[in-house]
């Protein structure tokens, strides 16, 4: 489903994914994890089309997409960047009708169909309670999930996320990492979503891809990642890994 | 209370924008009865629609309507001009007077009148030319990796400063032709005719006709450039796109009726303020804001020192900078981020 093949970013010079190749199957809920600068968010730009990269394909839904339009990817591909900003006055509902963008032709007004998508899109975020408020008068936490809504009715294929728990209180974090696994799970949306911490990537995904210095430093299923050795090699922080007691996936602990 | 208050009128958007509408229609005919000879409301009405020849006759029709319609024109395109630069750059300091288009077609116009002082169909060319070069200097002058609205502001006023000095040098070195460059940096509608606003109406028509039609693309670009180009826009082209048609709009009004700074801020920012950032209901609103504006200022600029009267470029200067504090602290009150 994504497909990156010796992929190279530069950014003013400085190359900040170096050779980067990476297979990530339909319907899999994978993690990019990585220290600070690592190039973890540049490599979801780069699959995102956001940014060209200097070197390599990326390649979705089994076909060459490095030179599609940015509407032909948003039309399958859905983003959601690290730091946004909106218009203090809309509503929940107006912003959620923004992600259907792609698929209005020119001039033409949200249809019967549009809006149903849109519909659905609130109701799988949690948010129907709130679809006339201003999303400024909303907590973080509901406020993302807007943000997430507005992708979903994108009816995208794939939901890239850049940090998305960052900011968000505790119960926040896992409500939004529970809603996206959830539809990753019933609709077989393929996720890649950057996260810091390393427990929530355990949990709520099936692949991990390590990062470090623009590298990949390993990928492959939970299990095989969460070791205190790739752990201590990628961050240079030492610990110990261990069952997680309520769902039993790995956990990491630093010493 | 402002929150409940600002919710309230999201919802009437249709009903203020007939308000609106009305008060345009009303500033019309206030100023059109105002004037060295005062007419009444129904002396109006018999020179705009009988036949019978008469002195109030031709005032109105060859004097005051067509200086009424050159400053409603010229109003509602610095109004909208402002309020596409605000949108673009997401920023409410943006307008044609701030980040230097005004200026640049100030200056142009400015050389023009020096250089060929009876070229006059030159003159709107000219000033389109120059705001529009201005803006490529400064979006120029802010590129790097794509514009940054911040940096694109500051680049503005740096060089808006920079041509203003150039103006000054222009009336220093060339003050027999300052009579007629005096216009450009006040602004006023003194003397407006039927010519002056058939020089204006194209650049008017066209720059509003495409606001309007592209409103939709500017409130996908008021989302932020990564989630705009997330949602399948070209952000860079669209933004490029609209930078284009503020310049068309600004340089068509002050090629017509000299520099009214204030206008493209304020008109765009108080009505952000009442109907919302959605550029469908905020365009309208400020055409006919716009408008109506600097026909008040004009009625007002024409009986305060009467029977002399005073360029409306002062009044809407000495109106517009507190009302722009105003403003500014109402909606620092509000808690945007």
């Amino acid at each position: 489903m994504i497909e990156v093949q010796s992929l190279s970013v530069a950014y003013e010079g400085i190359l900040a994914v170096e050779n980067v190749s990476l297979s990530i199957p339909a319907g899999c809920s994978a993690a990019l994890i990585g220290p600070n600068g690592c190039g973890k968010s540049t490599l979801l730009k780069a699959v995102a089309h956001q940014i060209r990269p200097s070197q390599g394909t990326v390649s979705l839904d089994g076909k060459d997409s490095t030179r599609w339009s940015s509407r032909q990817i948003a039309q399958l591909l859905a983003y959601l960047p690290q730091q946004f900003s909106a218009p203090p006055d809309y509503t929940v509902r107006e912003l959620v009708e923004f992600g259907r963008t792609p698929f209005l032709p020119f001039g033409r007004r949200l249809q019967k169909r549009d809006r149903q998508i849109v519909d659905w899109a609130i109701r799988e975020m949690n948010l129907d309670g709130f679809q006339e408020r201003p999303a400024v008068s909303l907590s973080g936490g509901e406020r993302q999930r807007v943000w997430i809504a507005m992708r979903l009715a994108q009816q995208p294929k794939i939901l890239l996320l850049d940090e998305p728990t960052t900011y968000l209180d505790i119960a926040a974090q896992f409500e939004t990492l529970r809603l996206v696994r959830k539809l990753n799970r019933e609709t077989g949306l393929t996720v890649l979503m950057v996260l810091h911490d390393l427990n929530q990537a355990a949990r709520f995904s099936d692949l991990i891809f390590v990062m470090s210095g623009g590298r990949l430093l390993g990928e492959g299923s939970v299990r095989d990642m969460m070791t205190a050795s790739l752990i201590q090699r990628a961050f240079g922080i030492g610990g110990v890994v261990a069952d997680d007691p309520v769902t039993g996936t790995p956990m990491f602990i630093p010493e | 209370m402002t929150k409940t208050g600002r919710k309230n009128l999201r919802a009437h958007r249709k009903l203020f924008l007939s308000l609106l509408a009305l008060l345009t229609a009303a500033s019309f005919f206030l100023s059109v009865c105002t004037g060295a000879q005062p007419l009444s409301l129904p002396e109006v009405w018999d020179a705009l629609f009988s036949t019978a020849p008469s002195l109030s006759r031709t005032i109105v029709r060859n004097i005051r309507v067509p200086r009424a319609l050159v400053g409603a024109l010229a109003g509602a395109c610095l109004a909208v001009s402002g309020a596409i630069l605000q949108g673009i750059m997401r920023n409410p300091l943006a307008s044609p007077g701030t980040i230097g288009v005004n200026s640049g077609a100030g200056l142009a116009a400015a050389l023009c009148l020096v250089l060929f002082p009876h070229m006059e169909p030159l003159l709107t060319p000219a000033a389109f030319l120059g705001a529009f070069g201005t803006t490529l200097l400064i979006y120029a002058l802010s590129w790097k990796n794509g514009v940054n609205p911040l940096r694109m502001v500051l680049a503005g006023m740096a060089v808006s400063s920079f041509v203003s000095a150039l103006i000054n040098a222009i009336h220093l070195f060339f003050p027999e032709r300052v009579q007629n460059t005096l216009g450009f940096s006040v602004g006023s509608l003194a003397a407006k005719g039927w010519r002056d606003l058939f020089i204006l109406l194209p650049y008017g028509a066209v720059g509003i006709g495409l606001a309007f039609l592209l409103s939709g693309k500017l409130n996908l670009l008021g989302l932020g450039d990564e989630t705009a180009s997330g949602l399948g826009m070209q952000v860079e082209r669209t933004r490029f796109f609209f930078i284009v048609i503020a310049s068309l709009l600004s340089a068509g009004a002050v090629a017509a009726v000299g520099l009214l700074g204030f206008v493209g801020l304020i008109v765009p920012h108080g009505m952000r303020l009442l109907t919302g950032s959605d550029h469908r209901f905020l365009f309208p609103a400020s055409v006919l804001a716009g408008a109506s504006f600097v026909m008040l200022c004009d009625t007002f600029a024409r009986v305060i020192i009467r029977p002399a009267e005073m360029p409306v470029g002062v009044v809407i200067a000495l109106l517009g900078a507190p009302f722009f504090l105003y403003l500014l602290r109402e909606r620092m009150g509000d808690g945007r981020e």
